[in-house]
């Protein structure tokens, strides 16, 4: 349950779920894509039969000292292949950073639409029909599946949902609101590696001696210019 | 019936429970306590520094886990396998329990607050409720008393919400983090002041504790005692008198009467055997939690108490009050791509903003009667507990508006009082029994013009303090939208509530039944009112004055 809900100023109504995932609670991972396509456009979305999954999940009583995921991973190898095609295009290799698949982003993914539990479950049928969507697309315009399109080829269609105007577009909208979904799922993967912790500059979860020695003089100098901006200077905390 | 070789049964094993078994085995009583769950260790059992990637799905929550994988609930959330409850037609109501040793105080926010003078008189003062049996005056001495010995960070501040501690009793509470800071100025624009929180958490060691490192959550638990939950304090220091002895797995399902009415019983369910036992009690001490108790009562029917046990005044299982809560964030601009520190702390709020508006209801300005607290939620979390807000396109740039957006989300999370009202409660639904074959309670629930007048009240504020910090709030949900549902900020209180007659409540101001007097509650069911200043605190103090009580009356052979 999220404690602070977003307030309404997002800009896409699929963000709502951002915050309560932020709070560590399960909720669809992408909105915004149950609408059929707009007759009367060349829009198209996969028709796919999935069965439910019926494994067990950890329980109650998990051991938490040694967490252990039970259930098994069910996507394809092909699947996968075009799970890491677009998580690496998403967050690439950057100098000494990786790439997203190379630090198991692709496993975080696999593990999350494979888990036995509803809201998961509505995430699987959205993430796996956005892939297939991506193979439907290319197949459209390129005769090939994503995988086999040249980069450039790959690239124009991802220009073509992964920006703010896709979503007003009729023939992407759909694929827009779960291509950003994903996008967000990646980054939460990506920077919860060790690699992509450090990448994004967490310095917490180590245990310190002493007090705790609260802002650096940096992050106050810094505080002090935001303060002087919005014209608080004369309100500081005391 | 075999002699009992103790003298008290104590029913639950959490804030109330521990602490009238420490406070009876501290007096030489000896106690057997009678716990539903599974017995537990937060020193072997709590995954400190685990990182969300190591956890199934990041840690996220499950209906196995509602608050994520390394939250320290065993064996609960807002369903408990094979022990169900029902709600009433167009009732909303979601109770959280815990089935462990230490109860919720394994997970718990550890925010502790203490009720004012104010608190205790709401009825006199605005004519809502019911009256405390007692001043503030009374329970001052025990809540320092209570924060000595449990452990509590913050500061005496002086404002009319938050009454002083004794000195010496608080520890130093941690600096305030940037964004938290950016919240006080902008709140102090506008007249509210912020304060330290006070939080249940040792930033200086006591007893075998050690004092807070700063790092990994307190809803795991703390193996190192800072963050207080009574398996690291005190049930362990009750068993140390040699006083108490402990049964897990223990449902219990009744406490039984003989003919006069007097309490000699308990019968509970074995969980592990499925087998009914029925323990021989000279005095019983139920702190099951205010709903679970309130069951317990409404179950243990007799001749002589057709209606359920301690129910002569029809109350049992009404005036049932949760917190209200609602909340308001956003991405604040000035706060994209600031410097980057360790802003873990305690992992929970350093400055909250307490309630300011006391003086504004006195003069009749406000179209509520009760106040709230913001709660504010900042900080550079475990960015894989994190998840970046809309972002535009891919690739390097797209990472790096991620990167500026990380720890420049601020939210405020109102926690509100609930005046009681005649349509929240709860009853036994004769139709519905759990695994144990026990029945189940039904809750009934709405909220009154005085909640939602409230949240409207606080989402205006909040919008307020966000948009004086530069962010962009365009529209509000409406307060039925907003307001979250009965029970879930999980502070439901006031089901056998305490009072100053036997016409209109279950219990004198020592948590002692009107109508058995070796029955006594000391959980959260006893609160004749809901503050919204967090229940533990208030349960534990209730429980330390109340089990001294209890004890003298032993010594004295009144019961």
């Amino acid at each position: 349950m999220d404690k602070f809900p977003r307030a309404r100023l997002t800009r896409r109504e699929s963000l709502k779920w951002l915050g309560a995932i932020a709070a560590g609670v399960s909720v669809p991972l992408i909105h915004g894509c149950d609408k059929k396509p707009a007759p009367g456009t060349d829009a198209h979305w996969p028709e796919l039969n999935l069965q439910p999954i019926t494994v067990a999940g950890y329980g109650t009583d998990p051991d938490v000292m040694k967490p252990e995921t039970p259930w098994p991973l069910t996507m394809t190898a092909e699947q996968r292949e075009l799970t890491s095609l677009i998580a690496d295009i998403l967050v690439p290799r950057e100098g000494d950073y990786p790439s997203a698949s190379e630090v198991s982003v692709t496993d975080v993914i696999d593990e999350w639409i494979s888990a036995p539990y509803p809201r998961f479950q509505t995430d699987r049928l959205k993430i796996l029909s956005g892939l297939a969507w991506l193979d439907d697309e290319s197949m459209q315009r390129f005769a090939r599946k994503f995988g086999e399109a040249s980069t450039g080829q790959q690239l124009e269609i991802i220009d073509d949902i992964a920006w703010e105007e896709a979503g007003s577009n009729p023939r992407f909208a759909q694929m827009a609101g779960v291509f950003d979904g994903l996008r967000r799922l990646v980054m939460s993967a990506y920077f919860s590696s060790p690699e992509g912790t450090k990448d994004i500059g967490y310095q917490g979860n180590v245990p310190l001696a002493g007090d705790y020695p609260g802002p650096t003089p940096e992050a106050l100098e810094h505080l002090d210019g935001v303060l002087e901006e919005l014209g608080l200077s004369d309100y500081r905390y005391s | 019936m075999i002699e009992p070789n103790y003298d008290v049964v104590v029913v639950g094993s959490g804030a109330g429970g521990a602490m009238a078994a420490y406070t009876l085995t501290r007096a030489g009583k000896k106690v057997l306590m009678l716990e539903a769950g599974r017995d537990y260790d937060p020193v072997k059992e709590t995954p400190m520094f685990n990182t969300a990637r190591e956890a199934p799905l990041l840690g996220r929550g499950t209906p196995d886990k509602p608050f994520g994988f390394f939250d320290a609930t065993v064996d609960g959330g807002w369903e408990v396998p094979g022990e169900p409850y029902t709600t009433g037609k167009d009732s909303e109501f979601r109770w959280w329990r815990a089935r462990m040793l230490g109860g919720r105080t394994n997970h718990w926010g550890r925010y502790s607050l203490r009720f004012s003078e104010h608190d205790f008189k709401g009825y006199s003062r605005d004519g809502f409720g019911a009256d405390w049996p007692f001043e503030y005056a009374e329970l001052a001495p025990w809540y320092d008393r209570t924060e000595a010995l449990v452990g509590v960070c913050g500061t005496n501040t002086g404002l009319d919400d938050m009454p002083d501690s004794a000195p010496g009793v608080l520890q130093p509470p941690p600096k305030p983090r940037v964004p938290e800071l950016l919240v006080a100025a902008a709140a102090r624009k506008l007249g509210i002041p912020s304060a330290p929180m006070h939080r249940a958490i040792l930033t200086r060691p006591i007893d075998n504790r050690a004092a807070c490192f700063y790092a990994t959550s307190c809803k795991r638990g703390c193996s190192i005692g800072a963050a207080f939950q009574t398996t690291t304090s005190l049930l362990p220091m009750a068993r140390a008198t040699g006083n108490l002895e402990t049964i897990t797995d223990a449902m219990v399902r009744s406490v039984d009467v003989d003919d006069q009415g007097t309490v000699t019983a308990v019968t509970y369910i074995d969980k592990k055997s499925g087998n009914s036992v029925s323990l021989p009690a000279r005095a019983v001490v139920l702190a099951a939690s205010a709903c679970e108790s309130a069951r317990v009562l409404l179950n243990s029917k007799s001749s002589q108490f057709p209606d359920g046990l301690a129910n002569s005044s029809g109350q049992v299982g009404r005036n049932i009050m949760d917190s209200t809560g609602a909340g308001l964030s956003a991405y604040i601009p000035a706060l994209r791509g600031r410097p980057v520190y360790n802003e873990d702390g305690h992992t929970a709020n350093h400055l909250f903003i307490p309630w300011w508006g006391h003086e504004a209801q006195a003069n009749g300005e406000l179209d509520f009667a009760r106040g709230y607290h913001f709660e504010m939620g900042t900080g550079f979390r475990d960015p894989g507990t994190w998840s970046p807000p809309s972002l535009d396109g891919y690739g390097p740039d797209m990472k790096r508006q991620a990167k500026q957006d990380y720890g420049a989300r601020v939210g405020l999370a109102l926690r509100g009082e609930m005046v009681p009202n005649e349509n929240s409660y709860m009853e036994i639904d004769e139709n519905v029994q759990d695994k144990w074959g026990i029945p189940v309670v039904k809750f009934h629930w709405k909220w009154s013009e005085q909640e939602l007048n409230q949240v409207a009240h606080g989402l205006r504020t909040a919008k307020d303090i966000l948009t004086t910090m530069g962010a962009s709030i365009p529209s509000l949900p409406s307060p039925e939208e907003a307001i979250r549902k009965g029970g879930e900020v999980i502070h439901e209180v006031g089901s056998t509530r305490m009072g100053a007659s036997p016409e209109d409540s279950v219990t004198n101001q020592y948590g002692q039944t009107w109508d058995c007097n070796n029955l006594f509650v000391m959980d959260g069911g006893v609160f004749a009112s809901n503050p919204h200043k967090n229940c533990t605190l208030t349960i534990m103090t209730l429980a330390m004055r109340n089990a001294s009580w209890l004890a003298g009356q032993l010594d004295k052979g009144a019961i």
